[in-house]
């Protein structure tokens, strides 16, 4: 092929690397795109595609493949890896040229990959990252001397400053013009590794017998499969030869041949590799300077066993109590903003209602159902922009991945894996990329282990139900009272995740040991703004798109089911007429009695009614006639049989079921259910929504919403598998119905267990 | 605008939402499976 067709064709490049050596900082930098990066290992579990224009000639196609320390791999995302650089898979084609990405700053871990690169025989460029880190700590990486080493082109580069990023591309494209010009001569040679020359003779000896089975192949691919045969590498390209009978026992054979002379063949490979790190690492590597560096001095009080654990719980309550006291005033404003577009946006459009007339159809839409319901969620933004801008101060500085490691003999011991942490932690944002990322996780136990107890995690979706019920029950406490409410519930949910993953291993059979966990903690870095700013953004933005789309559309259909069929207004006006009624006889009875609609004392707008109790029990009952007219109302009233031991009304019962779609529409739905049918038109937001929650009354004047009830919620959100979406990534992850169906039935009995417990313990105490 | 035809207009925003999630759970549904590779469950079973 000739130079100018290369350049012409569009190449593939794949980036290699260990885990958390900066991949994806590069591949953003190559492609221009956005992926998710963190500071910890295993955030990318998929080959991800990008282009990315070379020097010479069209765009090349970057590929960006997830972490792994090894070409013979354990779990299913260094699966991926493996299979995309040997050409296995059917959807993407081998590279034609590999970057290794390599961390200056820890090069002899990072080039025993670098070694199996080699291996692979095709085009490589080794990407230096991190060599700013390297000379921070003294301990400089010599580039040219690195290149000479490994045969290979070396370019120094430091992803999140894109330094030498144009360097690099350079080097792909040089890479890929040799490829073409000299039709394959120019690849890197492989190294010649140390082996004990007993192990040799095998490599040869079984490599003459493939080349006489298949002909028209270099020797030395027989010689690579033949060493890779006896290391045992189970790489579905050598199936065939696995299988067949010669093959088989002629590395039998030689097993035995080289136990003999207490050879282990993969064992010896491993050592004369690192025989080799050690070499090149010697004339490349500047000593670093003796003592500890900043990150171990660190280190010793972040993942002491005992200090670590106090650091870790300071943290997470700091968090969670300034999600309250940081967010307050924002979500007043936006309370405000939806106040006042509740109101304007009608009249806008031409929809306000004559002077005594009741508003139509359209205007209770967009009133009660799109800007309440909508604004309900909304107004919590704040909330959860701000969990996600500690989560991502958290991950860049380094921290996290402590924290998996303070975790890891508290993971071991009920199930788990040091490597469920992450996972679980992406949970808190939403459980879909966090049962994603379990597949960094090699044993299918623990694998699934985790996918079991990951909803378990209070994500994003809960956390406007926990301000809403946190911020009215509990808002007369000071904010880190809120703040550890709500950490209760997270703590909670990771009780019962506990438990649950405590169960799942005593009831499996088989005892298999733990598998080792092996994690490398980043350096301590300071977190960069722009890298926060654009994962909070991120995230939040996720939170907004799905108010404005998924949240929107469920909230104009909750709307229709609460708002039709309209109940007669001569039956509306009986209703009114009998409560009216009736709060008269009893104050006429009782005339020092507290009025029907009890006022409530920690919220100064409630507790306004200073009006006609009368008329004013008279309006309440009118409103609910015509909410339990509406079809949401006779479906609430279906269920309510099976929901009021758990201390929820019709109105819960129904936003439950909402929820099942996303669980914030139990937000909306509250929001829509407590403004439709009123008679006084309220200001929509958290502060009137709170207030109708604390107002509502049951037929028999009790209060329908109370601490407990809340708390019953609460514990409810908490335990309960409400998402859709996450049931159907369970069942692609683990492929099939039966663990979905399990996770689903399961984690909904223990709920409504515990919460049936719980309302009727409390409300007889 | 008479009350009939705020009925028909709501009726049609409804309808709409209501197409949108139906299209939104079958494009979540033809979401493309797993990553296939040998590891996955699905893959160990065939």
């Amino acid at each position: 092929m000739s130079a100018t067709a290369a350049a012409v064709r569009t190449l593939s490049v794949a980036l290699a690397g260990n885990p958390n050596s900066g991949k994806t900082t590069l591949f953003n930098a190559l492609t221009g795109l956005r992926q998710k990066i963190a500071n910890y290992p295993g955030v990318t579990v998929e080959r991800k595609t990008g282009r990315c224009q070379l020097d010479v000639g069209g765009p090349c196609e970057v590929i960006d493949l997830p972490g792994t320390y090894s070409l013979v791999a354990t779990s299913p995302d260094e699966v991926v890896t493996r299979d995309v650089l040997r050409g296995l898979r059917a959807d993407t084609p081998a590279p034609d040229v590999i970057v290794a990405v390599v961390d200056a700053s820890n090069l002899p871990r990072n080039l025993y990959l670098v070694s199996q690169l080699l291996d692979l025989n095709l085009p490589l460029v080794v990407a230096l990252n991190m060599s700013d880190i390297a000379e921070r700590r003294g301990a400089p990486v010599d580039a040219q001397a690195l290149a000479a080493a490994l045969g290979v082109a070396v370019v120094p580069v430091v992803g999140h400053r894109r330094d030498g990023i144009r360097e690099l591309i350079s080097a792909i494209a040089d890479a890929a013009v040799a490829e073409a010009v000299s039709d394959g001569q120019a690849r890197p040679q492989r190294p010649a590794w140390p082996l004990p020359e007993a192990l040799w003779e095998e490599v040869r000896r079984l490599g003459r017998e493939l080349a006489l089975s298949s002909s028209g192949e270099a020797a030395d691919i027989h010689l690579d499969r033949a060493r890779r045969l006896l290391v045992g590498d189970p790489a579905p390209d050598l199936a065939g030869l696995r299988t067949d009978a010669t093959v088989v026992a002629e590395v039998e054979r030689a097993h035995a041949r080289l136990a003999s002379l207490g050879i282990e063949a993969m064992a010896s490979d491993i050592e004369a590799r690192y025989r080799w790190i050690d070499a090149v690492s010697a004339r490349v590597v500047r000593p670093a300077p003796p003592g500890p560096t900043l990150s171990e001095r660190v280190d010793a009080v972040l993942i002491h066993r005992f200090f670590g654990l106090i650091v870790f719980l300071t943290v997470m309550a700091a968090l969670f109590s300034s999600i309250f006291w940081l967010a307050a005033p924002l979500m007043d404003a936006i309370n405000a903003g939806i106040s006042w577009l509740g109101k304007a946006l009608p009249d806008w459009l031409g929809l306000a209602p004559a002077a005594g007339a009741a508003p139509g159809a359209l205007h209770s839409l967009i009133q009660d159902g799109i800007v309440a319901g909508v604004g309900a969620v909304v107004v919590f933004v704040p909330q959860v922009a701000i969990l996600f801008l500690f989560l991502a101060v958290l991950e860049d500085s380094g921290y996290l991945a402590r924290a998996a490691f303070l975790m890891d003999r508290l993971l071991a011991k009920v199930g788990l894996h040091g490597k469920s942490f992450i996972p679980l932690l992406s949970s808190f944002a939403c459980a879909i990329p966090g049962i994603m990322a379990t597949r960094t996780i090699s044993s299918w136990r623990e694998r699934l282990a985790t996918i079991m107890v990951a909803p378990f995690m209070s994500c994003s979706a809960r956390l406007p139900v926990y301000g809403l019920l946190v911020g009215t029950f509990f808002g007369h406490l000071p904010f880190w009272a809120q703040g550890l409410i709500t950490l209760g519930c997270y703590v909670l949910g990771i009780l019962a995740a506990v438990v649950t993953s405590l169960t799942m291993k005593l009831l499996t059979a088989r005892r298999e040991p733990p598998s080792p966990f092996l994690l490398e903690l980043p350096t301590y870095k300071l977190p960069q703004v722009s890298q926060v700013a654009r994962t909070t953004w991120s995230n939040t933005a996720t939170f907004l798109t799905k108010a404005g789309t998924t949240i929107f559309c469920l909230s104009v259909l909750l709307w229709a089911l609460a708002y039709y069929p309209r109940a007669p207004l001569a039956y509306l006006d009986e209703v009114q007429t009998h409560a009216e009624a009736q709060a008269r006889a009893t104050l006429a009875v009782t005339p020092a009695a507290a009025p029907v609609i009890a006022p409530v004392p920690s919220h100064p707008v409630a507790a306004e009614p200073q009006a006609d109790p009368v008329a004013e029990a008279g309006a309440h009952a009118r409103a609910q006639a015509a909410r339990e007219y509406s079809l949401a109302g006779r479906l609430g009233k279906l269920i309510e049989p099976a929901i009021a031991p758990l201390g929820f009304d019709w109105k819960i019962g129904v936003g439950l079921i909402g929820a099942f779609a996303a669980r914030e529409v139990f937000n909306s739905y509250l929001g829509i259910i407590y403004s439709v049918g009123e008679v006084e038109d309220d200001d929509a937001g958290r502060a009137t929504l709170g207030n109708a929650l604390l107002a509502d009354r049951r037929a028999d004047g009790t209060p329908v919403w109370t601490p407990l009830v809340a708390v019953s919620v609460l514990v409810w959100f908490v335990l309960a598998m409400q998402c859709i979406s996450t049931t159907a990534v369970v069942r692609r992850e683990t492929g099939g119905w039966r663990w979905p169906l399990i996770q689903l039935v399961g984690m909904n009995t223990l709920a409504y267990i515990v919460c049936l417990a719980l309302y009727q313990i409390g409300s007889r105490l | 605008m008479t009350d009939t035809v705020q009925h028909l207009i709501v009726a049609g925003v409804v309808a709409l939402c209501a197409c949108l999630l139906v299209l939104r759970v079958v494009r979540s549904a033809r979401a493309k499976p797993g990553c296939g590779c040998a590891t996955c469950p699905k893959t160990k079973k065939s």
